[in-house]
């Protein structure tokens, strides 16, 4: 089953200050989407939004049709997983339990056979097998990472949103985690919604491009449609340089614009 | 096809159900063996006392109280019976029983709270039941000892109302804005002050007789054990126990953050509303009928998480057997450490908690908000 996410008005707003306005989106299925725009300008907002973490105060959430308003807390939890900014874990669980964790939408006390092989089958295809028995305490940030996008994993879900998933990794860890990503929306087509911030990266894993400003999208599209100096001018305020070779488009930042910020 | 399900399916993925398998029959183990450890612990407390029993008379009494033949009149001695059944017994099993309510509502604290350093006592709700106890003595609406089951119900309703004031003060103060835990914990020494002076102003206006029950029962004690009481605690600490323990999965979601959680469907609001009424329910009923008692309810969960890991679902299990064995040993050496005089129990669980609590402050601070 194939599930097209689309987003249709979306308004919110921390009390009174508006941080979306009328966002209006949609995703294809097994597309990989990243959001990127700069600080305050409601990225990850709009993302815990999609995941019914915030109540958006106008506008509506599709999931292949569906409003997810509509949806119980367990449902939503199947079709969508949803991995934050690397959350405090004050007692530790170890990898195996942290993954089990994401089959909480189907569990309601024991463990199944089936909740059992879905956890095996994401430990090896993230190859987390060995580090099963550990305490998350004991990890790397890559390996955090990883068990964090496991547990989403875990709930099957058809959509997979991410809040900057290479924020604290070396370059190294970075692409794996999105080569992670891009084989998931490539074999499983999986739809995966992402913030980052490296607009490289970005460039780099995505088919498309949300550039938000000021709560609103300003430009969406292929990275080389969102990615010229003008828009990156405008949005974040920094003469920039880019370049299409054939990895694709390249941005090199040169000054904050305006000369501001010149000390 | 049910030919190849029996078998185990393929060779990796029967490794990996070994691996589950092990991780969970361990924890299972380690559950019976704290349940065998507390029925030999309970022996002890029944041996053990200021009234010379030999362990002969003790093993007649026993299996008088065992076997269903009428001839108990005849084995052991009629003190030894009368001791150990009407004295020793309820003693024993109301330390059993407030260890495990005060182990629970710990673990419930901790982990609606998301803090290693949460516990009835030092977040105040236990004070804040002990004031409500000590109010409905005071007004004559009920008693603490001598009481009739619906006087004894009066006073549990008011010590559950105030120590449930006191969660709720302490749970609006911990999402108003995100508390440090520290912060939280000084936020709950503060309302266990605030209790305290009710209770010092309660016990100023009150009669003579009132003070010096209310003076005992403060220290925390186990001394007026009746079977009484345990008919009244027990149903209620059970019912608490259970409601909490079905709401296992969902504290380990919260475990992994609030924001995981709520995509993993679990209601943060109700979650957090039910956790708060039983852990006070399971604080308060104990306050009433132990006086406070503190640190049990913090180490409990702890060595718990020790033993068998973060899963609610076998944790509270286990902290509650802890929480049994701890109090039920340190009332044990309460009676006889100085026999015949006795040492209030909650000085002994305070010796062993203070220099607990203190290390988890501080040696452990890294380990736990890095």
């Amino acid at each position: 089953m194939v599930v097209k996410l689309a987003v249709d008005g979306l308004s919110f707003s921390y009390d009174s200050q508006p941080v979306l306005n009328e966002v209006t989106l949609a995703i294809d299925p097994g597309e990989i989407a990243t959001i990127i725009g700069p600080n305050g300008s409601g990225k990850s907002t709009f993302l815990r939004c999609l995941a019914r973490i915030l109540l958006p105060a106008q506008g509506v959430i599709y999931l292949d049709g569906r409003n997810i308003t509509n949806l119980s807390g367990r449902s939503l939890a199947t079709l969508l997983g949803y991995v934050p900014q690397e959350g405090t874990k004050v007692f530790p669980l170890t990898v195996y339990e942290a993954v089990l964790l994401g089959r909480r939408p189907y569990i309601t006390w024991a463990v199944g056979q089936k909740d059992r092989r879905v956890v095996e089958e994401i430990l090896r295809f993230l190859q987390l097998e060995p580090l099963a028995g550990k305490p998350l305490t004991n990890l790397s940030g890559g390996e955090k990472q990883r068990v964090m996008i496991a547990r989403a994993l875990a709930q099957e879900p058809k959509i997979l949103l991410l809040d900057e998933p290479t924020s604290n990794l070396d370059i190294r860890h970075q692409l794996e985690v999105l080569g992670i990503l891009e084989s998931l929306a490539r074999k499983k087509n999986m739809t995966v919604l992402m913030v980052l911030h490296d607009l490289n990266l970005a460039a780099r894993s995505s088919q498309k491009l949300v550039l938000l400003h000021q709560g609103r999208i300003f430009a969406s599209g292929s990275p080389q449609v969102v990615l010229t100096p003008e828009n990156i001018r405008t949005v974040y305020d920094v003469e920039a340089r880019v370049r299409q070779d054939d990895l694709g488009v390249q941005v090199l930042p040169i000054s904050p614009a305006n000369g501001r910020a010149k000390l | 096809m049910m030919r190849s399900s029996l078998a185990g399916g393929n060779a990796p993925g029967k490794a990996e159900r070994d691996f589950y398998a092990r991780l969970t029959s361990h924890k299972i183990l380690t559950i019976i063996l704290l349940s065998l450890a507390l029925l030999a612990v309970l022996g002890i407390a029944l041996g053990l006392g200021s009234a010379n029993i030999s362990w002969e008379d003790f093993w007649q009494v026993f299996k008088g109280a065992v076997s269903p033949a009428p001839a108990s009149q005849e084995t052991g001695s009629k003190l030894a019976r009368t001791v150990i059944i009407n004295l020793r017994l309820p003693r024993a099993l109301l330390a059993t029983l407030a260890g495990c309510s005060l182990a629970g509502a710990g673990a419930m604290m901790q982990g609606i709270l998301r803090n290693p350093l949460a516990d009835p006592y030092i977040l105040g709700i236990s004070a804040g039941a002990s004031f409500g106890a000590a109010l409905a003595v005071v007004l004559g609406l009920g008693k603490l000892a001598g009481f009739t089951l619906a006087q004894g119900y009066v006073v549990v309703a008011s010590a559950f109302t105030f120590g449930l004031l006191a969660t709720f003060i302490i749970y609006g103060l911990a999402s108003l804005r995100a508390l440090a835990p520290e912060t939280l914990v000084l936020a709950g020494v503060a309302l266990g002050y605030l209790f305290s002076a009710g209770v010092s102003l309660l016990k100023y206006l009150s009669s003579h007789e009132e003070l010096r029950e209310l003076t005992l029962w403060l220290m925390g004690g186990l001394a007026g054990a009746k079977w009484q009481s345990l008919f009244l605690l027990f149903p209620v600490c059970l019912a608490a126990l259970a409601f909490l323990w079905r709401s296992s999965w969902d504290l380990n979601a919260l475990g992994a953050g609030e924001e995981v959680a709520a995509n993993l469907g679990v209601n943060l609001g109700r979650l957090r509303r039910n956790g708060a009424v039983g852990a006070s329910l399971l604080a308060s009923a104990t306050v009433t009928f132990t006086g406070i008692i503190g640190f049990v309810g913090l180490v409990a969960p702890h060595l718990g998480r020790f033993l068998v890991g973060s899963d609610h679902r076998y944790l509270i299990p286990a902290s509650c057997l802890l929480g049994a064995i701890l109090l039920l040993l340190a009332d044990t050496l309460a009676r006889t450490v100085a026999s015949p005089i006795e040492i209030p129990v909650g000085v002994i669980t305070s010796l062993i908690g203070v220099p607990f609590f203190l290390s988890l402050l501080f040696r452990e601070r890294r380990r736990w908000w890095s």
